[in-house]
Parts: structure tokens; sequence; C-alpha cells
């Protein structure tokens, strides 16, 4: 595989806009979005508040139906999918991450991490392997606790793990820093570049704290819902 | 999936706890109410299982405690083909035993002719005979009596004791079980015995009881003895013991209220003219079917057991109304836990869309937490509700027997399982349509 190739793009962006509209009033959050992430990339999405990064990730999850414009993942598209091939496509291979708020709080460590799993009744079969997950990320010991009693850290760790448990395509997280210190931050970052490294997975992430990426990383910097360069 | 939904609930332990309170509450309700015709229909099987012949009594008494008839039909019974015995039958109040006023339960003496009695293929106090024996061609004429174990535990006497029945005293030659409540407040003894007790004329009988012999099926003996009496005019009989001063007061009331309802004979002056003229009208009327006339009406076990259940039916209606009441309040406060659980929770909907959930597997979770709901307050419910049967029950031996079975048992539990499902339907709904995205920006 070429991996310069323009047709070789693990993820293609194509025009995508978005406008919501709230009463009569409509806002175009994305003005046509074009951007070509390859496998295997670590990209960063950046830009100011209120510009649309999240949209975007969104968009590109599935989780949201964009006004016009393409969003390929290997050579699919995502529009016509069905709702059910999404759900599926979601389950599968693509990893999200949120800022906060990632983990049921009725459940304990290790069934937050197969939750996606819960009703396809795979969940029992893979419990070994997220237990193992659980350890890699540090968190060995701490499988049986709620997430309310783990720290914000802790927390993101734990979602990392069930985003990884799927053996996913694309991670895409939004803000997963967003709200640790910077050395907490740092280790959540370690783990993804790891993923990235040894996996192979393409991981797509918004962050507002430039610190964390490395020069062979591709950055999107996103302006009033469109992308200024495209390193 | 269950573990999840569990884990759901009991996270929100004292909300759960109250809406399963409130449907078994509701479920306990239904099965005890419930419980009061099931008990019904068991005491009616129970005792008209156990008689298999006919009932010939008088036309329109409700019961044979009202009914008078003459005591020398019996010759003409025993003479219509098909007919094997006939065994007469008269009834009276019992309204003091041991000296004490007996309210409820009723007691009744019923007088029967011990020959006839023992000539009876299946007799119903014989077969059920628990201590003592059956009454013998000896016991003709005498005071001996058998009486039902109840009445012997009510009263602590057993077989060889002497009671004293409304001021004579009677020595208890046997005891008998029917299980019926029905038939347990009866105290037997010989026909002409009772008649001196009741003050009755010897000249009427209650009822008559009859056997077939094995030459016709029940159904073509009703219709035959119905033909042979029918056109007889029971009105011009009149037995003395209604005008004379019978102990069977309560008896003579209600027959008494039985006939000025229907307008055949009168209370007070004032009412005569109106009553009267209502039954001229009625006669002219009727003037060729009164040649027609019944005046007796043969039962038989079946024709008790669907006038049973035409009441209990009655009783059915009014009770599924009242349990509605209750079961819609508690479904209510299901939909009430499950809408404030999907409100609180749209974050947690959204991780689970992120994460590959279905809209119909979210669904599927909702309406699982309130089966579960349904589940747990239906357990609770019919177990209250069993529990307190047998309580009832055991508190109240002599009364009305409550039944829960297992069937009734079962339905509620099934239904309020039904009810956590269609509770739990709209705010899963509302659930699965959350968009994921909206869900987790609004975290
Ligand atoms: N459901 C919605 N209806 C209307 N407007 C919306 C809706 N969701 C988002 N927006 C608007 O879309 C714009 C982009 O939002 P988005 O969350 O993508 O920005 P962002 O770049 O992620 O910002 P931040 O860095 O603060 O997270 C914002 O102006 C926001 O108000
Ligand atoms: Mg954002």
């Amino acid at each position: 595989m070429d991996k310069n190739g323009v047709s070789n793009a693990f993820i293609e962006v194509k025009d995508l806009t978005k406008a919501y509209h709230r009463a009569s009033l409509e806002t175009l959050v994305l003005r046509g979005v074009n951007c070509k992430i390859t496998e295997g990339e670590f990209a960063f999405v950046v830009g100011p508040s209120g510009s649309g990064k999240s949209t975007l990730l969104y968009l590109l999850g599935g989780l949201d139906q964009p006004t016009s414009g393409n969003i390929s993942i290997a050579g699919e598209q995502l529009t016509e999918m069905s709702s059910s091939e999404l759900d599926t496509l979601r389950r599968t291979k693509i990893g999200f991450i949120f800022q906060s708020f990632n983990l049921l709080r009725t459940m304990n460590c290790i069934d937050n991490v197969l939750a996606p799993f819960i009703p396809t009744g795979q969940a029992a079969a893979k419990r070994e392997e997220a237990e193992a997950l659980l350890a890699r990320v540090g968190l060995g010991g701490r499988m049986h606790h709620r997430p309310s009693e783990l720290s914000g850290g802790e927390q993101q760790r734990v979602a990392i793990a069930r985003a990884i448990l799927k053996k996913p395509q694309v991670i895409l997280a939004d803000e997963p820093t967003g709200e640790l210190d910077t050395e907490t931050g740092r280790r959540v970052f370690d783990i993804l570049r790891e993923l990235n490294q040894t996996e192979g997975t393409t991981i797509i992430t918004v962050t507002h704290d430039e610190r964390y990426i490395n020069q062979d990383d591709k950055v999107l910097r996103m302006q009033d819902g469109q992308f200024l360069t495209n390193r | 999936m269950i573990r999840f939904a569990l884990g759901n609930l009991t996270s929100r332990p004292l909300r759960s706890v109250l809406s399963v309170l409130g449907l078994a509450v509701a479920i306990g309700g239904m099965v005890g109410l419930f419980s009061i015709a099931g008990g019904i229909d068991q005491v009616v099987s129970k005792t008209f299982e156990q008689i298999p012949g006919l009932l010939v009594q008088q036309q329109g008494a409700p019961i044979p405690l009202f009914s008078t008839l003459p005591a020398n039909w019996e010759a003409e019974l025993e003479a219509i083909p098909g007919v094997g015995v006939v065994d007469p039958e008269v009834f009276c109040r019992v309204n003091q035993l041991d000296g004490k006023m007996i309210i409820n339960p009723p007691r009744f003496a019923i007088g029967m002719e011990i020959d006839a009695r023992l000539k009876l293929k299946r007799s119903l106090y014989r077969e059920n005979l628990v201590d003592g024996r059956f009454f013998l061609p000896a016991d003709v004429e005498t005071n001996h009596c058998l009486i039902s174990r109840e009445i012997s535990t009510s009263i602590s006497k057993s077989v060889g004791d002497v009671i004293d029945l409304n001021g004579s005293e009677f020595e208890i030659v046997g005891i008998y079980e029917t299980g019926s409540m029905m038939l347990d407040v009866n105290i037997l003894m010989d026909i002409n015995t009772c008649r001196r007790l009741g003050r009755i004329d010897v000249n009427t009988v209650g009822c008559f009881y009859v056997e077939a012999d094995d030459s016709v099926d029940n159904k073509t003996l009703q219709k035959s003895i119905e033909d042979h009496f029918r056109g007889r005019d029971l009105r011009t009989w009149q037995p003395r013991s209604q005008f004379g001063g019978s102990g069977n007061v309560l008896a003579n009331l209600a027959r008494r209220l039985d006939q000025s309802i229907k307008g055949t004979s009168t209370l007070r002056e004032t009412d005569e003219h109106h009553t009267d003229e209502r039954f001229k009208k009625e006669e002219k009327s009727h003037s060729d079917a009164e040649s027609k006339r019944l005046p007796i009406e043969v039962r038989s076990a079946d024709d008790w057991g669907e006038r049973i259940a035409e009441f209990s039916q009655d009783l059915n209606i009014f009770l599924t109304l009242m349990t509605a009441i209750g079961v819609s309040i508690a479904t209510l406060s299901i939909v009430n836990t499950m809408m404030m659980s999907v409100t609180e929770r749209t974050t947690e909907f959204g991780i689970l869309r992120a994460n590959g959930w279905s809209k119909s597997e979210i669904m599927r979770l909702m309406t699982l937490e309130s089966s579960l709901i349904g589940f747990s307050g239906g357990m609770i419910g019919v177990s209250i509700g069993w529990l307190a049967t047998l309580l009832v029950n055991w508190s109240w031996p002599g009364r009305l027997q409550l039944h829960a079975g297992f069937p009734l048992l079962f339905t509620s539990l099934i239904f309020s399982i039904a009810l956590g499902l269609v509770g739990g339907l709209y705010p899963a709904w509302r659930a699965s349509r959350l968009s994921p995205m909206e869900s987790i920006r609004r975290g």
C-alpha cells in the first residue's frame, strides 16, 4: 500500500458541512472541511473554542449526521451506512474517549471496559483480555472500583482500556486530558502513543494543550468551521 | 445485561425500592381480593362435587333453607321412573348452642330420613365421617346427632358428649368433615327430631334429595320430575309452620322478603292494595302460563355451581375494578421512576451509543430494568398476598376460606412483570431516541 497515495487515505473528509437549526436560526458550524488521514497516523485537531472541533469528531464517529459532504473510513462511506451498520462500526472499529463522564457510574472498572460487548453476549469471553488491558494502563489493582472511587486520570485510563479492547482501527479522543494536570495528562498520552506505535492504531485527538504534540504528528488547525493548514 | 440493569436499579436504591413497594402493594391487594373469589369457587366445587344427586325444592327459594314442600310428594317422587332413592330433608336454624347465641358462622339442624339416607349410593356425610359412627336405623326418633369437626373444635365436644340445641339435649354420635364451609355448619339428626326442634309441621319437608337409579341420567330425570309436578299450585297449599310461631325467625323473614319482592304476598295492610293490583295484573297476563306453572325447582350440583359461578363473575368484575385502581397508580409510579432515570442518565446513554449500543439495545436495557421492578414487586406482592390469605384463614377458620392458588399467584406475578414492562416502554423509547452526541455534550 502506498502510504502517500491520495487514494490510500484511511480517513477522508470531503466538503463536510454541518449546520444546527435552533428555532428558525441556522448556525453553520462546519463550512466545508477537507482532510485526509493515513492509517497509523497520530493526528491533532486544534483551534479556538467553538470552532467546531468536537462536532467534526462526532461526525467522524458516526454519532451525528453531516448536513452535506462525505466521510469515508477504510473505504466505506459513513453517510451511506445504515444505523445498525454505524452501531457495529462504533462497537468494533472506533474507540471514543471524551473529556469527562466517560464511564458508567453504576459499573466497576472491569465492567465499564466490557460495556460495548454486554448486549452481544461477548463480555464474559473478553473478560480476561479486559483485565490485561486494565493492568496495562496501570489499573491492575483497581478492577473492581467504581468510577467515583477513581481519580480523573485513572478514569481516563479506564476509558482508554475500553477503547482499546475492541482493537479499533481509529481512536477519536475529544480533549482526553482537558481535566487533568500536566503529569497525568502526559501518562494518558504515553499510553495513546504506545498504542499508536505498537498496534498502528490511527489516533485523532482534539486538544488545547499543544505541548503534547510531537514533531511527526499531523496537526489540523481549525477556525470558524474550516481547516487553516493541512500539514 | 441483567447484572447491568440490576446495578442501575440498586444504585438508586430508595427510588427503586419505593416503586417496587408501590407495585407490591397493588399486586398483594390483587391477590388478596381475587383470593375471595377463589375461596368461593373452591367452596362451590368442594361442596357440589360431593353431591351427585338432584335437589327438589320450592320454586323461587334462593337456597334449600328457604324451601317448603308437602311431605306427601315423597311417594309421588319415588314413583317417577328413574328415581332411586328419595331423602326428604327439613332444616332449622340453631339459634342457641349450649346456651350461647349463635350468629356467625351459622349453625343449621338438618333432619333427614335415616332409612332413605342409608340407601343412598353416595352419601356425603357418611363418606366424610372422621369419628364415631353414622346413623343407624335405631337412631330414628332419637336425639342423636352428627356434628362437623369444625363445630366439634369450636365447642370442644366430641363423640359421646351431650350438646344443647335451642334448649334440647342431643348426644353426639359421630363427627364428619366435608371441608366445605357451606356444609360443615350442619348438625345432622333424624327428620322428626328436627321437626320437633324447629316446630315444623309433620306434613312439610324442606326439600327432597333425589338419587337416580342407574337407568337414567340426571338431565332426563330432572325433566321427568319437572313434568310430573308441572301445573301444581303450591300457593293453595300453605304449610302451617309459616303462620305458626316457628322458631326459624330468620328463614321466615327471608321468605317474606323474598315473597314481597316478587309481589306474591303482602306484609302490611298498607301494601296490600298495591301488591294485590300487581298480583292480579301478573295473573292476567300470565293466565296461560299459569297452568304450566312449576311449583318446584330441580337442581343438580352443576346448576348450583353455575348459579354461584355467575355470582362470582359479578364479583370478579368488581374485584377487577378495585385492582385496576391500585394497579394504575403502581404503573404510573413505575413510569415516573423510569422517566426520572432517563433524564438523569442521558450521558450514560450517550456513552453506550458511542460504544456501539443500538437504539433497540438501549430500549432493551430500560425495559429490562422496569421489568425487574415488576418482577420484584410481583414477587413481594404475591408473597404478601399469599401470606395474608393464610393468616386470614388461620385467624378465622370457620369463615369463608380465602383461596390463592398457584394459578392466581402465577398470573399475578406475570401480570406484575407485564406492568413493569409496559410502564418502562415509553421511558425506554424516549431514552433510545436521545441523540448520543447531545447526550454527551450535555454531560
Ligand atoms: N446542538 C447544537 N445546536 C446548536 N449549536 C450547536 C450545537 N452543538 C454545538 N453547537 C455550536 O457549534 C459550535 C461548535 O461547537 P463544538 O463543540 O464543535 O466546538 P469546539 O471546537 O469543540 O469547542 P470547544 O473547544 O469549546 O470544545 C459552537 O458554536 C456551538 O455553540
Ligand atoms: Mg469541544
